[in-house]
């Protein structure tokens, strides 16, 4: 169930994208109220999906990670003020360097932020695996430590799926 | 690699417009889109246009030794207009791919169901389409066909990720599975509005395929999945195919009830528009979607027997402008075309019956 993206309470019932370049296309939900508040109709946008979005990841921001501030990708160069104005990744390494406002975004839009989906095979499959369950097992040490239980429930059942696998 | 023949491409009927598939009076295609970037290259957004030429042909280069996928690839930078646009009403490339203009490319399999977007938004989009309702078969094609591009090019994974994409909405599986349906009495009875509002509760997308706003033009809608990380493909799969026999089902009652109660009120409509569509000497892309919605229901229902249905998909397709000027071999102003349009479906319904 995706909840509303500005007041974090109703369920989001108007689902608005925006296409800026022909490039960047970027999707927002919110529910009724918000949308109404916002002055969305179906024809006329007098606001820009930017500042709502950039509302969004203020909101991150405001739970408490300061340093994510200055992060910057070392690889594409990506700031974390890009990324909050454009909500786009410039490489895969950006995951990780503003780790801290990507998991939060990441629940709010998908209600997750931990992959269950097919693992990729190919030539090392078992090292794959192998190295996948091992760096679950640190994130659910992690989580443990951190006393996110929710999230150690879902990385034990993620490795329980995975070494049964194995084991076929 | 061969390149890619638009002539021979436009001549013959793309796999998924078959008109075949299970429920195909109602699900016209389904569609399995799965997005992945290669290791070692930033992501197309925050690559200069020198970096994109090289990610396309890394990826170009490799393409080719998939044999078993037999694909041909097109660069789109040289390609007119006409001929994106043709691409894109094939539902092979986005409108976003047509209109960009950096290096990119499309890569498509031998029948046409399998197609590879080059440099979109991530650097693939691989992407299956099938007629009727095949949720299933789509995805497990998109998934067999992506695991042999993984072995010769590497997709950047994370394991508490998933598939890395530029944008946030596709990261996890990278998979948008979609279907196609035509919803034309639910339409007319207004009863859109409360489809929508069911599925966006449940996390999917809804958007009409030609047009805006709740009555969608041709009274075509797309209905996709939303969440692509802590859902498995299969799970995607399995709430689809749950939920889209749903959809079906309040459309069939809707007939059902309406051609029991006032069939006279559908048959009326589909009559006029099959008499507009068959003498009209100038009609607009609007009306023409509008007339063939009603038409399409009318061959659906059995009211009109000799037109087969394939053939009324096929309008809906060759009546777009970059399918009229391809056939014309020549840009068309909009007054023209909508002259050719009126002969194109006036020929294709006369001869047919």
């Amino acid at each position: 169930m995706i909840i509303c993206e500005l007041c974090n309470k109703n369920v989001a019932t108007v689902h608005l994208t925006e296409i800026v370049d022909h490039n960047v296309k970027k999707e927002l939900h919110l529910c009724d109220a918000c949308a109404k508040e916002k002055g969305v109709t179906a024809k006329l946008h007098q606001f820009s999906l930017v500042d709502i979005m950039g509302g969004l990841v203020e909101q991150v921001e405001q739970q408490g990670q300061k340093e994510i501030k200055q992060a910057k990708c070392p690889t594409c160069g990506l700031s974390y003020g890009e990324f909050k104005a454009k909500t786009r990744f410039g490489c895969p390494r950006d995951y990780e360097v503003l780790r801290d406002a990507v998991v939060p975004l990441l629940e709010k839009i998908h209600g997750s932020s931990q992959y269950v989906g097919r693992v990729p095979t190919g030539a090392t499959g078992d090292d794959a695996a192998r190295k996948e369950v091992g760096e679950l097992v640190k994130s659910l040490e992690k989580a443990v430590s951190e006393e996110d239980f929710e999230r150690a429930a879902r990385l034990r059942d993620r490795i329980k799926v995975l070494t049964e696998k194995k084991k076929e | 690699m061969r390149p890619v023949d638009l002539k021979e491409l436009a001549s013959r009927q793309s796999g998924w417009l078959d008109a075949g598939g299970p429920e195909a009076d109602i699900i016209v295609s389904t569609r399995a889109r799965l997005a992945r970037n290669v290791v070692g290259f930033k992501f197309v957004g925050r690559s200069t246009l020198k970096e994109k030429a090289e990610t396309e042909a890394f990826i170009k280069d490799r393409l080719p030794t998939v044999p078993e996928l037999d694909l041909r690839y097109m660069p789109l930078k040289d390609t007119s207009a006409t001929d994106r646009l043709f691409l894109v009403e094939r539902h092979l490339i986005s409108k976003e791919h047509a209109n960009a203009d950096w290096p990119r490319g499309m890569a498509i399999g031998k029948d046409g169901s399998v197609s590879i977007m080059v440099n979109e938004e991530d650097h693939l989009r691989i992407q299956v389409l099938r007629s009727g309702l095949r949720l299933h078969a789509a995805e497990e094609e998109a998934h067999d066909t992506e695991q042999l591009l993984a072995g010769v090019l590497p997709f950047c994974f994370s394991s508490q990720f998933g598939y890395l994409t530029a944008c946030p909405t596709n990261v996890g599986t990278g998979l948008r599975l979609s279907v196609l349906l035509h919803l034309p009495v639910l339409a007319m009875l207004n009863q859109m509005e409360q489809v929508f509002r069911v599925l966006s509760r449940l996390n999917y997308i809804v958007r009409g395929l030609y047009g805006e706003g709740t009555r969608a033009s041709g009274d075509f809608y797309q209905i996709s999945n939303h969440v692509t990380l802590g859902k498995s493909e299969a799970q995607t799969v399995a709430e689809m195919e749950k939920l889209v026999p749903q959809i079906i089902k309040f459309e069939r009652d809707c007939r059902q009830r309406l051609l029991a109660e006032n069939k006279v009120r559908i048959e009326d409509r589909v009559w006029r528009a099959f008499g507009i569509l068959s003498n009209a000497r100038a009609i607009s892309s609007e009306e023409t979607l509008e007339h063939l919605s009603a038409v399409r229901l009318g061959v659906n229902t059995g009211i009109i027997e000799k037109i087969p249905i394939m053939l009324v998909n096929e309008l809906f397709i060759a009546t777009q402008p970059g399918h009229l000027q391809r056939k014309q071999s020549k840009t068309l102003s909009a007054t023209e075309r909508d002259v050719v349009r009126a002969e194109c479906v006036r020929s294709a319904l006369n001869t047919s019956h």
